[in-house]
């Protein structure tokens, strides 16, 4: 298969990158503006995670 | 309203699961990890590799689990996710971005599921013997194999994920998955308030929502809509949008934090170098080894993740 070292796909290399939720070690931060934006405390833990987990049981078939 | 302060004790107690992660691998990242207060991760661990470099891959991360015990753990299972949330540990799932590993073996994916990764990308940017990237010329589609691989990826429970997969590709996948088995798309960013080839149409958002799938965003600022100047508020806005296309239940974080690695300007010459002056040379770079196939043909690909 096509493992892509013969061409250029992306200019991505050689670009500025902001990565606007900043370090892992500082992702409370998310939840902090989940709040600022007027979610729910329930939204806040199924997008945080709990929607993740549901979705993996249902593949994973717990 | 939750306050902020309420929030990070939301935080605090909440499950957080990132759907991806490309950082540069080591005890640092595992203590930001840590840091962060961050339950679960899924950690890239092969994009390009064949069969033999996919296996070394996985006894890399092997090791790392028996290394960094006190602050890891391999999870194969949404219930070792958990109690790696009450363990004070980050959760490990293992995962590809590409299905490459298998080769053109579908019996070789049981082997993968068994050593516990548990979700793949069905491509990676190019064509591949299942079908297209987002940067293919022209979008093949699921091809016959592919549809072989989707139906043992569901039947083996391994996720089937669709971020740098073609439009034409993603939307066969999303039909064609076994009912209750969907797909997802675990790090990308709404066309909507972007286009991109990239990033995902509201018409594929809203198919892979009808059929259950899941949608993980990425934090990636040339891909959002105020590009580098975007900010935290911002993704919770993308984060939004999106919930506004599949309803809240089926929307999270897929962050592609490539932590630890500088801007690869240079990184596929210099690895080209390295490799063309010493044969044996074995590069690592974004968490993935680079080596010869068994013909000696160099492993290599173009400096960028995204």
């Amino acid at each position: 298969m096509d493992k892509g070292y013969a061409r250029k796909l992306t200019p991505w290399g050689s670009q500025k990158v902001v990565k606007p939720l900043g370090p892992l070690a500082e992702r409370e931060k998310l939840a902090e503006a989940m709040a600022r934006a007027g979610w729910s405390e329930a939204k806040i833990r199924k997008v945080l995670g709990e929607n993740w987990l549901a979705y993996l049981e249902k593949i994973f078939g717990q | 309203m939750v306050s902020e302060s309420e929030a990070r004790e939301i935080y605090k107690s909440a499950i957080h699961f990132d759907g991806l992660n490309i950082a540069n691998f080591s005890r640092t990242i595992f203590e930001a990890w840590s840091t962060g207060g961050i339950t679960g991760v899924s950690c890239t661990c092969g994009i390009w590799e064949n069969f033999r470099g996919a296996i070394a891959n996985v006894v890399q991360w092997k090791k790392w689990f028996e290394e960094h015990s006190d602050v890891i753990v391999q999870a194969t299972t949404v219930a070792d996710i958990r109690q790696a949330k009450l363990d004070g540990k980050t959760a490990v799932l293992l995962s590809w971005q590409n299905t490459a590993g298998i080769e053109d073996q579908l019996d070789y994916l049981r082997v993968f599921r068994d050593l516990g990764v548990r979700k793949m990308q069905l491509t990676y940017n190019t064509q591949n013997y299942s079908g297209a990237g987002y940067t293919e010329l022209k979008d093949s589609g699921l091809t016959g194999f592919g549809r072989e691989v989707v139906n043992e990826m569901a039947k083996l429970g391994i996720v089937c994920d669709l971020s740098h997969v073609g439009p034409q590709t993603s939307k066969d996948v999303i039909e064609f998955a076994p009912e209750g088995k969907p797909p997802c798309f675990s790090h990308v960013l709404p066309a909507g308030m972007l286009e991109h080839p990239r990033n995902k149409s509201d018409e594929l958002i809203k198919l892979i929502g009808e059929k259950g799938g899941f949608v993980g965003l990425s934090q990636f600022g040339p891909h959002v809509a105020k590009g580098n100047d975007s900010t935290i508020d911002d993704y919770v806005t993308a984060l939004d949008y999106v919930i506004g296309l599949t309803g809240e239940d089926l929307v999270g974080i897929g962050s592609d934090s490539s932590e630890g690695h500088g801007r690869p300007r240079y990184a596929s010459i210099i690895s080209r170098e390295v490799c063309q002056t010493n044969p044996f040379a074995v590069i690592s770079w974004h968490g993935v080894t680079w080596t010869r196939d068994m013909r000696g043909n160099l492993l290599l690909g173009e400096a960028k993740r995204w």
